[in-house]
């Protein structure tokens, strides 16, 4: 049926592993940047992560232009212009982007004000209006999930309008992605569960779509077997370096398979869930992954059959029987959020979320369907599909 | 001298042409005739402008949201709400011959969309129901992902008013 075309690009440099940040005064100075302004956010400084990094700079004789540490969790035109402000003042020449998601989306729009010019960000929302490369812009994520390290978009809220308005283009991919141990040894239990759902959920979705493509697969395959191997691991020994770079790597590689052949139904659903009802996006994930690939069982499951493969390994694979693979896959994710529920409390059901009431399910589906992520799963799904699953995810 | 466009090209860009403003007399017509999607249409903002059209140079269509419907206009002085680009005439061909869907073609990022995305949702939902009611459903099920039940006669009436708006778009050419 499909006119075999794709598309795949990854052009961000990973640096990854133990003094990853020593390394990047080398880094920037290959880029030709002598002053960047470190973009961060309060909780980011007051865990003591900002500290490595400035140590770093200082030690190689790097001068920062300045520290930024108030962008907010819901981040604004107004925050990116206040910044952008900041960055021309203190004569900077490139960013270091530390922290989750909003950190990161920040720092990719303010690199857009600093390296276009002028302050009205608007002038350059949705698809192709960048035409010409940013500023050097580095990423050194403190979560390990989003992805956001190797994505080519970034969602800013329109002070004047409330509306949260996308930007997306290959220009505003980083430079460089900065994996360090030390990033995320502090992260609670249950953020490190949501976040890792996350990246498990957006390398299951990249698997199963409809832009799926044989480079973003084997990205995917690689993420959910680090995450099923090392995610357990972390929990069970927070402070265990190793395990927590490999979820770091898993999310990163999570992140170049979905960038590159989107996410589906889950992300559907999860984005109008997490917008209605303000529940943690990881958790959306978590919550409804399960639901979502039992409604793409029939027409995907080939694909499912595939993922017991790296999500039980070997043994149990070889152990099921062809046809039985598909709902094993599912089951053993079942499983682990069974264990993540004991373990830090993620919620399996949006009724134990606490955060969403049953009134609201029908909003929900109403905005999932037409959120353009429906687009890339295999099977499609109206508003009372959705509403189903929502009341099956209760 | 310039080399001359190969005919192929040429009838390639005559087709897609044809099928862009097939589809938005068809659009226009069923956004006022067919049930579901003046539902899905009557859920745009009056005001709210689509460009559909091929880089580098065309063809394009343009449309528009009124208080009746979606109406075929000229191309707008300013940007779009949504405008969705084929990034070259192949994938246009491709899409437009029903070698692929819709969703399939976006999906495939045929085509850069941008603007208001959930507007493009919508949109998706009514190019596929003009595939159902105007595809014969051998051709419509191959290029879709889902073919719901239909009766015949729904879609035979259904099929009609479209084929009648769009014959009374291209003799009235009611382009504003």
């Amino acid at each position: 049926m499909s006119r075999s075309f794709y598309e795949f690009m990854n052009p961000v440099k990973i640096v990854s592993g133990t003094e990853a940040l020593e390394h990047i005064p080398f880094e920037l100075a290959s880029l030709g940047v002598k002053r960047p302004l470190i973009i961060t956010d309060a909780g980011v400084v007051k865990v003591g992560l900002v500290e490595p990094v400035t140590r770093a700079l200082m030690v190689s004789d790097f001068p920062v232009a300045g520290v930024y540490s108030d962008v907010p969790p819901d981040s604004s035109t107004t925050v990116v212009t206040s910044i952008a402000r900041t960055y021309r003042e203190s004569g900077a020449d490139g960013i270091i982007a530390i922290g989750g998601g909003s950190v990161i989306d920040t720092s990719k729009a303010v690199n857009i004000l600093v390296s276009e010019g002028g302050d009205d960000l608007l002038a350059y929302s949705g698809a192709g209006a960048l035409t010409k490369r940013l500023k050097p812009l580095f990423i050194l994520p403190t979560t390990a999930g989003t992805g956001s390290e190797v994505t080519r978009v970034a969602v800013i809220r329109d002070d004047e309008t409330g509306r949260k308005t996308p930007y997306a283009s290959a220009f505003l991919m980083p430079d460089v992605a900065v994996l360090d141990p030390r990033m995320t040894l502090t992260l609670p239990p249950h953020i490190t569960a949501a976040t890792a759902m996350d990246a498990l959920t957006h390398s299951v979705e990249s698997f199963l779509g409809t832009a799926k493509n044989p480079i973003s697969d084997a990205y995917a395959v690689s993420a959910i077997k680090m995450i099923r191997g090392n995610l357990p691991l972390v929990l069970a020994e927070p402070n265990n370096s190793n395990a927590r770079l490999k979820l770091a790597e898993a999310a990163c590689m999570a992140g170049v398979a979905f960038s590159n052949s989107m996410v589906g139904l889950v992300h559907a659903i999860g984005h109008s869930i997490g917008a209605i009802t303000h529940l943690p996006h990881g958790v959306c994930m978590s919550i409804m992954l399960p639901y979502v690939l039992e409604y793409n069982l029939a027409e995907c499951n080939d694909e499912i059959a595939e993922l017991l493969l790296p999500l039980a390994g070997a043994e149990v694979y070889s152990q099921t029987a062809a046809g039985q693979r598909a709902s094993k896959a599912i089951e053993v994710i079942r499983a682990l959020r069974d264990e993540l529920f004991d373990k830090t409390g993620l919620p399996r059901t949006l009724s134990e979320s606490g955060k969403v009431e049953q009134t609201q399910l029908e909003d929900i589906a109403r905005m999932s369907i037409d959120d353009g992520a429906l687009l890339y799963n295999r099977v499609d799904a109206s508003y009372e599909q959705v509403l189903e699953l929502l009341k099956s995810a209760w | 001298m310039s080399p001359s466009l190969p005919i192929s090209w040429r009838m390639k860009r005559l087709y897609v042409r044809f099928m862009l403003a097939f589809l938005g007399h068809g659009l226009a017509k069923a956004s006022r005739s067919d049930k579901i999607i003046s539902k899905e249409t009557a859920s745009l903002r009056d005001g709210f402008t689509f460009s559909m059209g091929v880089m580098p140079n065309g063809p394009e269509l343009h449309m528009r949201k009124d208080n009746r419907g979606l109406v075929k206009v000229a191309k707008p002085a300013g940007k779009p709400d949504l405008d969705i680009q084929f990034k070259h005439l192949g994938h246009a061909f491709g899409t437009l011959s029903f070698q692929e869907g819709t969703a399939e073609a976006f999906a495939r990022e045929r085509m850069v969309v941008d603007g208001d995305i959930p507007a493009s949702m919508k949109l998706v939902r009514c190019f596929e129901r003009i595939e159902i009611l105007t595809l014969p459903k051998l051709i419509a099920c191959r290029i879709m992902r889902h073919y719901p039940s239909i009766k015949i006669t729904e879609k035979l009436v259904g099929a009609a008013q479209i084929y009648l708006g769009v014959m009374a778009g291209f003799v009235t050419g009611n382009k504003k």
